[in-house]
């Protein structure tokens, strides 16, 4: 079975056609890019991601009347290399290519070179760069180079595939204060640890920055700052390298310290938190084995400066759960967040760019993205939307939030333990429903939600051809019309408890938690634990519609989010 | 009968002895009568003085050594050859492994048996550096091995290895020897010890990566280091193979970098010292033979059995081996089958039926220019070159020969051997030290010849690369899909069950071929090759697919050609190719592609034309690679 392309004549051939496109053309390399490019900007840029030498000079010449040589640099020819990394990094551009480009670019900065103000005299420090053994890419760690140089650093690159032993003998004989590595394949990042290890067998503990693709900010700064005895820095790009030169050489790493603690503070604040509750978790898990079943007595008090006010106690149309699996996609479509979407899934940024021009963007290039795959979902049935919800009784314990039998409400079923917060307002979420010594019982709300796992599946087929521009559209597009699903059935669960008239009327304004109550997942700062999941899967039982937990209590397929859904005015979020 | 040496090995961390050179050096003796005139030939003193030989291993064994090495590290044709005593390897051979048999007879108990270890040095001439050929070399270290063989040797130990072509001929000839005698390796195993110097390559230039993954297909039971420096030198090679090698390591280094002292050549590492960086070795990266080389001592093996004794009265951790990633190598280095963000290209210029500007350099037998035109396409980023001589009335072996030994040593890329002759093809294998990859065998001959490939592919320790072409006289050539595959799962099946080879060592080629004659029957060319490719790729996800891209637009101008090839590249990687020979700087990046050419060109490989023009279009059930594929190139 075959279909004709649309909007092609009854006769296409496009052998004739093809021969036709190129009667006129001469030599190999006639095949050219076929727009040309507008400002100056974008000329710039595109010597370099084209590799086109041919009229480099006077680019750069008419740049120079309004840009200081190291913004040209900065600003414009180091943008067209990251375009070139990021093809080449996707399969798009073959090695050859980004090497050309990296001659255009070493062209260019020849050119500026000789224009850029530079400290006469005496070098600033020096330090040795290499990439390391086993890998060839060099581009980056050559920016590095430039950068350094031409800001009074003297360089010692000592090239590519450079073993520990020729790395320490170029230190030796040059007395750098810095050793410089980096490198971009997977396995580089194995290289370097080992040659950290190896510096610290031989009682080396000189400063050592790295950078290269492979590397990431959380793994240097975390682990590698842990195995290696002397200082070490991660370098996103030669600008980051050259501060951390500048602090080097002044001696004033307090600040770079600080800034390195700071983001490692931010990253373990989370990991301390659940390490916290999971502490406190024990606890409450020999309290459960304890009291399952029964009906509670033993009563723990909040701080009684955090109560809260009284809400009233809304009453839930059924007790316990229910699957919901006949939901249109139409109807899920409008609580798409494309704020979420656009910027955080597929990575649009608004940058540089006014409101107007990203707003342009946006309904030129973006939108239509999403309409395409708004129609291709729903005609091939790529996602299919599914919900369990419900709701339970449940009182506050302490830390501790109970969940009673919906059939026998004086029976505790699960117990689920969350963190408080340290200093602040000493918030927890238990604090948002009647404790046990109230007498009264409170309503907790739950809900699964998915797209199936069909969604999944489409995209990793996307990523194993290599489409990793599909496979970005795709994978985000479904996690995100997963959390419109929680958006939607969220909304649902107000109007069955009657409060949904407080809802903003606009479906932005939803976003901005404008409604009563919150919902609020595992994973989120008020219950970091992740492990909550269990008991939640325990009460909803998500496998009904095809969702389960993985061993470390990652949801499959990963288009699928659960929350527990609170009534009170006053739960929004907060860090615990 | 399986080796008893290869248990003890397995089950525990053992020592080899120490230096037998400075030991002999040390002892008083004649250069008329002990070494008949043959100074420095001390394989000899095996046949004039057994009793000073025997001694030397005795000091060892009392030291506590598991294992001695014969006197025989020069008992080859071609090192005696240069005493004139040629004739009498096989006797000198066989008595160095009689008299380290003697030794460890009286020293051996049941419950620490002692070993002989038929030592194989390098020898003075390496193929590489092109003293002597593969024949001469094969010749005369089967000889050697005869005799330690005879002699009662346990293994036969290939070691201080400086080329890796000479590891590969002497294991051949080691194997050869044993099938001779009625035995295989696993009565008496071979183990490999390379020689890596102080600038971190072997003498001829080979990274520890290039010659493990060179040696690795060969059936051997243990690789290690040994000689040139002392072990601190060595604690980067030894991680990387404590990481990767996936066999049994060995390590006995010298006691130190020599220095001259007084016009001697003194070895200044201590025996404390150099146990203590064994025993890092032994505990780090699992090594499970340790000893010494020059300049070591019975002082050194005593302090070396304490640290294995320490070791085997723990329970001993199992090493965590990252397997290597399939590859083929050069002489000096690894380049892996699948590369990260790109395909492996496999240059096509060196090919007399291909370039006239080859054919024209071979006419002439300009070698530089040859030269030229292979680095000339590594410049342009290929990964491999393919090297074909093929020329009516030339003789192909010869000129193979000539071209492949110069590339091995002036180019660093792996070469991939082309011939469709198999005299051609062992030329070029035994010229080159890298692991290769040949070029091609197929059924179109039946099993016969297919195998006769493979087997070179066996004896050379290369990759293969397998043509979907059969016996069937009317098709041949797979055109179809469904012929593809069908020939492909034959020949991988084939291949690695009867021959052993990996399937991460198999290249298959489902056939590239034009699209641009405008004849119906080759409309579909491209198309079938695409689903071809996908469905070898799903069933074989390990072998490699590779093919001969320019094929696809034959005949057409040089600019339509650039952007067919580098569109039908694109989708063809989609597809699952992860590689092609292809003239790596006539393909370019979809993105400098006019969106039009692109489009046209991508109709043109999927056959879209109107159905009334008998277009077979993309059959419905076909995933459509074309869209999504334009979309990311958008």
């Amino acid at each position: 079975m075959t279909t004709d392309i649309p909007g092609y004549p009854d006769d296409y051939d496009p052998l004739q056609s093809f021969i036709a496109l190129f009667k006129d053309a001469q030599g190999p390399a006639a095949a050219a890019r076929d727009d040309t490019p507008k400002t100056l900007e974008e000329r710039l840029r595109n010597h370099i991601i084209d590799g086109v030498k041919e009229g480099l000079t006077q680019s750069i010449e008419e740049a120079l009347e309004d840009y200081s040589p190291l913004d040209i640099i900065n600003d414009h020819l180091l943008d067209g290399m990251k375009t070139v990394g990021e093809l080449f990094g996707s399969g798009q551009m073959q090695l050859p290519f980004v090497l050309q480009s990296a001659e255009v670019m070493k062209t260019a900065v020849a050119q500026l070179e000789p224009l850029m103000e530079r400290e006469e005299g005496s070098t600033k420090g020096s330090i040795v760069l290499a990439t390391v053994k086993g890998d060839v890419h060099d581009i980056g760690k050559n920016l590095v180079d430039i950068i350094l140089s031409n800001n009074g650093y003297t360089v010692h690159n000592i090239g590519i595939k450079q073993t520990l032993p020729s790395i320490l003998d170029a230190l030796n004989t040059t007395g750098a204060q810095v050793v410089g590595l980096s490198g971009l394949l997977v396995k580089s990042v194995n290289v370097m640890e080992d040659n950290l290890r190896e510096m610290n067998a031989q009682g080396i503990d000189i400063p050592v920055m790295l950078g290269g693709a492979a590397l990431t900010r959380h793994y240097a700064e975390g682990h590698l700052r842990k195995t290696y005895n002397g200082k070490l820095y991660y370098g996103k790009d030669a600008f980051e390298g050259l501060r951390t030169m500048d602090h080097l050489v002044s001696d004033r790493l307090d600040d770079l310290e600080s800034e390195i603690e700071e983001r490692r503070a931010k990253r373990s604040a989370t990991e301390e938190v659940v390490a916290r509750s999971k502490a406190k978790q024990a606890k409450t898990a020999e309290e459960f084995e304890r009291t399952k079943g029964e009906t509670v007595t033993a009563i723990v008090e909040a701080p009684s400066a955090l109560r809260l006010a009284l809400a009233s106690v809304p009453t839930p149309p059924f007790w316990g759960s229910r699957v919901v699996d006949s939901i249109e996609l139409d109807s899920v479509y409008p609580f798409i967040n494309e704020v979420a979407l656009f910027r955080g899934q597929w990575q649009f940024k608004k940058g540089a760019m006014s409101a107007d021009d990203y707003e342009r963007v946006l309904d030129e290039t973006v939108r239509p993205i999403l309409e395409r795959l708004k129609t291709d979902c729903r005609e091939q049935k790529t996602l299919a939307p599914k919900v369990v919800y419900g709701y339970w009784p449940c009182q506050a314990n302490g830390d501790d939030l109970i969940v009673y039998d919906p059939e026998d409400h004086a029976r505790e079923i699960e117990r689920f333990c969350f963190p408080r917060q340290q200093g602040k307002q000493q918030r927890c979420l238990t604090d948002f429903f009647r404790t046990v010594e109230s007498g009264e019982m409170d309503v907790l709300g739950l809900t699964a939600v998915t797209v199936g796992e069909r969604a999944s599946e489409e995209a990793q087929k996307l990523f194993e051809a290599n489409n990793y521009t599909e496979y970005l559209y795709l994978h985000g597009f479904g996690v995100e019309t997963a959390e419109a699903l929680a958006e939607m059935w969220h909304k649902r669960i107000r109007a069955e408890l009657g409060f949904a008239s407080e809802d903003s009327p606009n479906v932005r304004g939803l976003f901005r938690q404008n409604y009563r109550g919150s919902r609020y997942s595992p994973g989120y700062p008020a219950c970091p634990d992740m492990s909550d999941h269990g008991i939640m899967w325990r009460l909803l039982e998500p496998e009904r519609i095809g969702a389960t937990l993985t061993e470390n209590w990652q949801i499959v397929p990963e288009q699928s989010t659960c929350a527990f859904v609170v009534h009170h005015p006053e739960a929004k979020y907060f860090n615990a | 009968m399986s080796s008893s040496f290869a248990a003890a090995l397995a089950a525990r961390t053992l020592v080899l002895d120490g230096g037998m050179g400075s030991q002999i050096l040390s002892r008083d003796l004649s250069i008329d009568s002990d070494y008949c005139g043959c100074e420095n030939c001390t394989d000899i003193l095996c046949t004039t003085r057994p009793d000073v030989v025997q001694d030397i291993h005795e000091s060892y064994l009392r030291a506590g050594a598991d294992a001695v090495e014969t006197n025989s590290f020069g008992a080859n044709k071609l090192v005696l050859g240069e005493f004139d005593r040629t004739e009498d390897t096989y006797d000198i051979a066989k008595c160095s492994a009689e008299i380290a048999r003697a030794a460890c007879d009286i020293h051996g108990t049941k419950d620490k048996p002692r070993f002989v270890l038929g030592s194989m040095g390098p020898g003075t001439k390496l193929i590489s550096l092109g003293q002597t050929d593969w024949d001469s070399m094969f010749d005369s270290y089967r000889e050697g091995a005869r005799g330690l063989i005879d002699g009662g040797a346990d293994t036969l130990l290939i070691e201080t290895c400086q080329d890796i072509l000479q590891i590969k001929c002497s294991i051949n000839a080691c194997l050869a020897a044993l099938k001779e005698k009625g035995k295989s390796h696993e009565d008496v195993p071979i183990m490999v010890s390379l020689t890596i110097e102080q600038t971190g390559t072997t003498l001829t230039g080979s990274s520890i990566e290039a010659a493990a993954v060179a040696i690795s297909r060969y059936p051997i039971l243990s690789l290690g280091l040994n000689c040139a420096t002392g072990p601190a030198e060595m604690v980067d090679h030894m991680r990387w193979l404590g990481k990767h090698w996936d066999r049994a390591l060995t390590c006995y280094p010298n006691a130190g970098l020599p220095a001259l002292v007084e016009g001697r050549t003194e070895y200044p590492l201590q025996p404390g010292p150099m146990a203590e960086i064994l025993d890092r070795f032994v505990n780090e990266f699992g090594v499970r033979m340790i000893g010494g080389c020059c300049g070591t001592t019975p002082e050194h093996i005593t302090e070396l059995c304490q640290v294995a004794d320490k070791a085997n009265s723990n329970s001993q951790a199992s090493r965590t081996i990252e397997p290597i990633a399939p590859s083929s190598t050069s002489l000096y280095s690894q380049v892996e089958h699948r590369q990260d963000a790109s395909i492996l290209i496999i240059g096509e210029r060196c090919n007399a039926s291909g370039s006239r500007r080859f054919k024209q350099l071979l006419e002439v037998e300009d070698w530089d220019g040859i030269v030229a035109v292979a680095r000339e396409q590594v410049h342009e980023g290929s990964h491999v070159l393919d090297v074909n001589v093929d020329y009516a009335g030339r003789d192909g072996a010869r000129d193979m020969g000539e071209v492949v030994s110069r590339l091995v040593r002036q180019v660093d890329a792996p070469l991939m051997i082309d011939s469709t002759q198999t005299a051609t093809l062992e030329a070029g294998l035994r010229h080159a030290p890298g692991k290769c990859i040949i070029n091609s065998a197929n059924f179109e001959d039946g099993d016969t010849k297919f195998d006769d490939i493979c087997q070179l592919a066996v004896k050379y320790a290369a990759s293969i690369v397998i043509g979907t072409i059969d016996e069937d006289q009317e098709a041949a050539m797979a055109r179809t899909a469904d012929r593809k595959f069908a020939i492909a799962k034959r020949a991988i099946e084939r291949a690695q069950d009867i021959h052993g080879i990996p399937q991460s060592d198999l290249f298959i080629d489902p056939l590239v071929l034009p699209i641009s004659t405008g004849m119906d029957a080759d409309r579909r060319s491209a198309l079938e090759l695409i689903e071809g490719t996908r469905r070898i790729t799903a069933a074989f996800p390990d072998v490699q697919i590779t093919c001969g891209l320019s094929n696809v637009s034959f005949g057409l101008k040089p600019s339509a050609r650039v952007a067919l090839n580098s569109v039908f590249m694109h989708e063809l990687a989609v597809a699952g190719m992860s590689s092609a020979i292809v003239h790596a700087g006539r393909i370019i990046p979809l993105v400098r592609i006019d969106g039009e050419q692109k489009r046209v060109a991508a109709h043109l490989i999927y056959d879209r034309r109107s159905n009334a023009l008998g277009g077979t279009g993309l059959p419905s059930e076909y995933p459509d690679a074309l869209e999504s594929s334009m979309v990311s190139v958008a």
